[in-house]
């Protein structure tokens, strides 16, 4: 068997951190690249949408450059894989209701609504939490990651409309949000691998098995 | 459901050299500042702090260099202060590969920058750090790392600040900070207490048993360490080659073989005691 080296290429939202993000994925063994907006077409065998900052100004990146576009190229591509990660996983979905509300790729049906908005020390979830796998998708939930913990920083959450996209949850004190999503070759996760230690990296060394 | 706890190696740095002083005063070399971050990353710290000291003072270009080159192997949030007076210095502390920015000087000389980088970086990228004096039983907020004091009470400068878009904040107690006596329990009880961001207690740990006594009593949401890692962490790292700086300490250092993992240790005992902490492998 061949041991090729899979590529990873990262979108750039301009206003995010991508240096940790490449690092990582670098470190995950990926042969890492920052993808150029005058790129016309991405062949990787990972497209990564990393992502701190507003809904609205990584909308607007997207659009500027034509990725709404050249996303839906490269889905149809065999052996194509998408990974949104924070900001990026949310960019994946229909719509935010961050400062008002922002159409977003709409690659999985549902919506971005605020965490908490009256309680304010539940406003931002920060620090360490743990993913929980749904049972039915054992299968796919990559179970050394179940009940660990990752490194999440957040405002707004995905509330995807169809449980079937749905493979993870976490608790924010007693609420409890979807953490990882999963859609065909579309994968996305509210926290930060790049920002979880060594299960982070291990992650990202796993995103291969998520592809089928 | 709970979050763990927080433990936060803090580093005070100065060219990139790891520094330890004691009350801000008095400082000695203790190594190459990424040596440490890096040991601590993989004994399993939950964030690491910078704080260049003298950044304040001479501006914020070396400690840049310093921050890319720690950023490359540590793969969890990454804490930088010292010397942050702008939405350009903080924009280029992000680029550089820092998570949050640590604001102090520059927010108590000008609160309209703390509001200004919340909304631009976003609230829970922008932690300010209080250094918090107290003379004769009367608290004070300095700037500088205790050179400067300011006539403005540290419970109600937390309030300000969480006002003003802060989305943590560390409150140092300088008059514990490298003592190893114990954290300002009372007073750090007080900040957590007044505000809803996340709290971190810092100064003065010297055994395990403060470290769980801050936790329990003053409920925050992390622990800043220093001197207990550093100290250990010393023994058994390579030497630094410097011509700056005291160095004398570092002479004085017996030099072990074996790697001790003082945070796995501290969160151990933490565990023991009922505290949340993360431990996962």
């Amino acid at each position: 068997m061949i041991n090729k080296r899979l590529s990873a290429g990262i979108i750039d939202l301009k206003f995010n951190n991508l240096f940790s993000i490449y690092k990582a994925c670098i470190k995950a063994g990926f042969r890492t690249s920052i993808i150029s907006t005058k790129q016309k077409t991405l062949n990787y065998d990972f497209v990564i949408i990393p992502g701190v900052g507003a809904f609205k100004s990584g909308m607007n990146v997207l659009k500027k450059n034509k990725y709404d576009e050249k996303i839906s190229n490269y889905l149809l591509k065999p052996n194509s894989f998408i990974y949104g990660i924070c900001l990026g996983m949310q960019l994946l979905f229909e719509k935010s209701f961050e400062f008002g509300s922002t159409k977003g790729l709409g690659l999985i049906k549902g919506n971005i609504p605020e965490l908490q908005k009256k309680n304010k020390k539940m406003k931002t979830n920060m620090g360490w939490c743990k993913i929980k796998f749904l049972e039915k998708k054992s299968k796919l939930s990559l179970k050394n990651f179940n009940n660990k913990h990752f490194y999440f920083v957040h405002s707004y959450y995905a509330n995807p409309a169809n449980n079937s996209d749905i493979l993870a949850k976490t608790f924010h004190g007693n609420f409890e949000f979807t953490s990882v999503v999963k859609k065909n070759n579309i994968l996305g996760t509210q926290f930060h691998p790049e920002k979880s230690g060594n299960l982070g990296i291990e992650f990202l060394r796993n995103l291969k098995k998520y592809k089928n | 459901m709970k979050k763990p706890v927080r433990i936060i190696p803090m580093l005070e740095i100065k060219n990139g050299l790891l520094i330890k002083g004691i009350n801000f005063e008095g400082f000695r070399v203790l190594g190459n500042a990424r040596d440490f971050a890096q040991l601590y990353y993989s004994h399993g710290a939950d964030e690491i702090c910078y704080q260049d000291s003298v950044a304040t003072l001479f501006g914020t270009s070396n400690l840049i260099k310093f921050v890319s080159e720690t950023a490359k192997n540590v793969f969890v949030p990454l804490t930088v202060g010292g010397g942050i007076r702008s939405i350009k210095d903080a924009s280029d502390m992000f680029k550089a590969g820092a998570d949050k920015v640590l604001l102090n000087s520059a927010a108590i000389d000008n609160v309209k920058l703390l509001k200004k980088a919340s909304k631009i970086f976003g609230s829970s990228n922008i932690t300010i750090i209080i250094q918090a004096i107290k003379i004769d039983k009367k608290y004070y907020i300095s700037k500088s790392n205790g050179r400067d004091l300011v006539n403005i009470d540290p419970v109600e400068w937390a309030q300000k600040v969480e006002e003003f878009g802060a989305g943590e904040i560390i409150i140092t107690a300088i008059n514990n900070e490298g003592l190893k006596k114990g954290f300002d329990i009372p007073l750090t009880k007080k900040i957590v207490e007044k505000v809803s961001i996340p709290v971190i207690a810092h100064g003065g740990a010297g055994n395990f048993g403060h470290i769980y006594d801050v936790i329990k009593n003053a409920k925050v949401s992390g622990v800043g360490i220093a001197s207990i890692l550093h100290y250990e962490a010393i023994k058994f790292l390579p030497k630094v080659k410097t011509k700056i700086g005291n160095t004398l300490y570092l002479d004085s250092v017996k030099k072990i073989s074996k790697h001790l993992n003082t945070i796995l240790k501290i969160k151990k005992f933490l565990k023991k005691k009922g505290v949340i902490i993360r431990d996962d492998k």
